[in-house]
């Protein structure tokens, strides 16, 4: 008779000692009640992830666009002093591989779903499920992201001509990495 | 290009001996890191301004010649203490229904096989609202693959207390979720 103390949860994220481990695994094998448990706690811990990636989706459905700006913006304002020493000329930036500016540049599959509660050390206690993806259409045929930048907002008072502007052309590859970024007065 | 632009290479700031390591870890770690924040009832602008400034901090760390061990605990230690500086507004959010456009934005971006319908989401997140605050962290920091001891590490609790409070609150869930 099973009085229901077996620690299912710790024994299905294999949180438990190899002795008590086994002990487990042996009464689950004889006890349909707990193995309906674990069914049952399996399913709940899958939802329960599916609903945080879920929840991410949600909230950074219109999160690329602003991460992208934000990259755009930190190289375009590193420009414009660079701008000031060649005036009569544009620069176009060549992109550089950097982890902090670096987010328009992780290519879409790298981006994973919740990792499986259920997979730990390889033990076999659960079913493989797909991780799901986010697919990030960039095409690099739209139009460059224009961003305006004030150049009062990035240099030191005097440092620029009154009432100019900047802005930057942020060209994107299809996989979302930047391939351009070109600043205008 | 055109001929009359001059390509320039920005030297960017070296993250030093940790940069490999740092780059590696950001891309990894940065979509659950914002994933764990948003779950905790942050909303997306806040979310990533915590994120940004945890691996601000793990570059300064790193930097340092901070411990390069345990880094996973580490970060997510430090978004959810700069989540919980914000508690009031951590608080009213994990109460707050979800917007229902949301949820319609949510089943259209996955492959349908797994997206919740929406009355499961909703029946779901009604029971994650019945969970104490630390048995919701701790499922959080259990569906991004941290083991028990990391999840105390997080938490500041012993592994043991992170077993206890994991069982209690998948119990809980399946009790509420399940016929």
């Amino acid at each position: 008779m099973c009085d229901g103390t077996q620690r299912l949860v710790a024994w299905i994220d294999d949180e438990l000692s190899e002795d008590e481990a086994a002990k487990v695994s042996q009464h689950v094998q004889a006890c349909a009640e707990c193995q309906r448990r674990v069914r049952v706690y399996q399913d709940v811990s899958r939802t329960f992830a599916t609903y945080c990636e879920q929840r991410m989706q949600a909230a950074t459905d219109r999160l690329w666009p602003v991460a992208l700006a934000m990259t755009a913006g930190l190289a375009a304002a590193a420009a414009i002093a660079l701008f000031f020493l060649f005036p009569r000329e544009r620069i176009a930036l060549l992109p550089v591989e950097h982890p902090l500016i670096g987010v328009a540049s992780i290519p879409a599959e790298v981006i994973a779903g919740p990792r499986d509660p259920l997979q730990r050390r390889g033990r076999q206690r659960s079913v493989a499920r797909p991780i799901p993806r986010h697919d990030i259409d960039v095409s690099a045929e739209e139009s460059p992201i224009q961003i305006t930048i004030p150049v009062d907002a990035v240099l030191p008072p005097g440092a620029a001509p009154d009432g100019i502007n900047m802005f930057a052309e942020v060209s994107l590859a299809a996989d979302g990495s930047v391939q351009r970024v070109t600043l205008h007065p | 290009m055109s001929a009359d632009s001059v390509p320039v290479v920005l030297p960017l700031t070296d993250f030093g001996s940790g940069g490999c390591q740092a780059t590696r870890i950001y891309r990894e770690l940065r979509h659950p890191l914002l994933r764990y924040v948003i779950g905790l009832g942050l909303d997306r602008d806040d979310a990533q301004d915590v994120v940004q400034e945890v691996f601000l901090r793990l570059h300064q760390h790193l930097g340092a010649g901070g411990s390069d061990a345990n880094l996973r605990s580490w970060l997510f230690r430090v978004a959810h203490n700069l989540a919980r500086n914000q508690q009031q507004r951590y608080d009213r959010r994990c109460e707050a229904p979800l917007n229902p456009e949301s949820d319609e934005v949510a089943t259209t971006a996955t492959p349908e096989s797994l997206v919740l319908k929406k009355e499961q989401f909703q029946q779901l997140r009604s029971g994650i609202q019945q969970l104490t605050a630390c048995e919701r962290e701790c499922l959080l920091l259990r569906a991004e693959g941290l083991r028990y001891r990391e999840i105390g590490e997080v938490l500041g609790l012993p592994t043991s207390t992170v077993g206890d409070t994991v069982d209690r609150a998948v119990k809980k869930l399946a009790e509420h979720c399940h016929v």
